[in-house]
């Protein structure tokens, strides 16, 4: 009964863990406080899995995910980096930023089929 | 009853197109969006033919009073089959990608699972026509599937005339996403069952106390004639009976001889006729499913399982439903599979994938599990 209850554990802190989301599609945005103003939203991607991590509050996960700039977004697929976009020194995401992403997305979902 | 599923099938896909509306934020961008475009899009209409030799039996030969060798092998022509259709259903990672859609693929476990590689609408349409091994065959796969963020509707029609089945569903489920891997499905669901499963009509045959030359009598227009056996001194040894056809032709030189070659297939076809008297059935169940999926290049899990209680019978005899013979009408049936497998290295790598099913006390199971090591 104790193993159960200790596989039952492992299995839910599998299922709820992950700080950085990367199952299925998922579109993570690294960013700060202080580069707010230049997230952008992700709302037009909320059929998909999204997630904005702030450095301040996760700077070992910054330093995992070796993110350089702010903000930076990540586009995953199953764990793999399909598309990595970043503000540079300018700390200013491209324009068609999220126009690349839905492209990309596309690419992912034809593959599957 | 094939017809209302059918009209079922058709509804779900209607609700999948108008659920694809009703989920768009606004309508200004319903307008930019060709609905059927989105419907259509990355689906595959395919059409295919395929024709190549068939199993020969072994070589057999028949031998006349008179010495004269006859061949009695049975010679089937080509097999050949046309499918032609559409597919939209999404793969897993774990699953290889096909270069070319023929329709005789096997059977995907995205069909199976509740949840599918991608949210939205999912379907199949095949329908394929040809010949194996000498028997000619219809078979038709329909399979419609959407999956919001919490519903799952699912509608299924099958036809195999190769294996006999004829099936349809429709599955309306409420769904609990737990985390982004787990989601949890509660719901009813609508089955189609053409067989009364657990009747046996030769068996109540017997049991009503009608002897078995009976059957032959009255079902198959068979007769008998009694005659004694003799030996060479002319005593009496036995007796046994000559059997004949429903033209006058004798079939068989004795009792043993007649239910050994020929009292099979009339039992069969007894049975047959006597199950579609009793006609088709229609359960409405409750459903609870919970659907696991996780997948990296080098390890991945997905995993199934559907189980099924509280039947009620909507259509057919009730004095021949299955929870009439099992005398519960809380019986649970099971749909379940799980797929593993995992790469420690470039060389080495190991899959299993297992499953089963027990629907109204029929079990299928099949396991596939293997060991790859490149070189």
């Amino acid at each position: 009964m104790k193993k159960l209850c200790v596989l039952i554990a492992i299995f839910v802190a599998h299922v709820c863990s992950a700080q950085v989301n990367k199952d299925d599609i998922s579109i993570v945005q690294f960013s700060a406080g202080f580069v707010k103003a230049k997230e952008i939203s992700l709302d037009l991607f909320k059929n998909y899995n999204t997630q904005t991590i702030y450095m301040e509050k996760n700077q070992k996960l910054f330093a995992r995910e070796k993110i350089k700039s702010l903000p930076t977004i990540i586009l995953y697929s199953d764990g793999e980096v399909i598309y990595k976009i970043d503000g540079g020194i300018s700390m200013e995401l491209p324009e068609d930023c999220e126009t690349n992403i839905q492209h990309h997305i596309d690419e992912i979902l034809r593959s599957r089929f | 009853m094939t017809k209302k599923l059918l009209t079922i099938i058709m509804l779900l896909f209607t609700t999948a197109l108008f659920s694809q509306v009703v989920t768009q934020e606004k309508i200004k961008k319903v307008r930019q969006d060709n609905i059927f475009k989105k419907v259509f899009k990355y689906a595959t209409p395919f059409v295919s033919y395929s024709e190549q030799n068939s199993l020969q039996g072994i070589q057999t030969f028949y031998v006349t009073q008179q010495s004269e060798l006859i061949e009695t092998t049975v010679r089937n022509p080509n097999n050949f089959s046309f499918n032609f259709g559409i597919r939209k259903l999404a793969r897993y990672g774990f699953q290889d990608k096909v270069s070319f859609y023929t329709g005789n693929e096997e059977k995907s476990s995205s069909q199976d699972a509740n949840i599918g590689n991608v949210d939205g609408i999912e379907y199949l349409f095949n329908y394929s026509n040809g010949r194996m091994q000498g028997q000619e065959f219809t078979n038709k796969d329909f399979f419609v599937r959407y999956v919001a963020k919490r519903y799952i509707l699912k509608a299924e029609y099958l036809k195999n005339e190769m294996v006999d089945i004829e099936y349809a569903s429709f599955d309306a489920r409420w769904r609990i996403p737990i985390g982004k891997r787990f989601n949890l499905s509660i719901g009813g669901i609508v089955r189609s069952n053409p067989i009364a499963y657990g009747h046996n009509p030769i068996q109540k045959y017997f049991d009503d106390g009608n002897p078995w030359y009976l059957l032959s009598y009255d079902y198959a227009n068979h007769t008998d004639q009694i005659y004694q056996q003799v030996d060479f001194n002319g005593n009496i040894i036995g007796y046994d009976y000559f059997w004949f056809d429903e033209n006058g032709n004798q079939m068989a030189s004795s009792d043993e001889e007649y239910r050994r070659v020929h009292f099979g297939r009339i039992v069969n076809k007894y049975n047959s006729e006597q199950l579609s008297e009793i006609g088709d059935f229609l359960y409405l169940s409750g459903t609870i499913g919970a659907d696991y999926y996780f997948y990296r290049r080098s390890v991945w899990v997905h995993a199934y399982i559907n189980a099924l209680s509280y039947h009620n019978v909507l259509e057919g005899d009730e004095r021949y439903s299955y929870d009439n013979f099992i005398g519960d009408d809380k019986w649970v049936d099971i749909k379940s599979g799980i797929t593993f497998g995992f790469k420690i290295n470039r060389w080495f790598g190991l899959f299993t994938e297992y499953n089963y099913q027990t629907y109204w006390g029929k079990e299928i199971q099949s396991i596939k599990t293997g060991i790859n090591i490149n070189l």
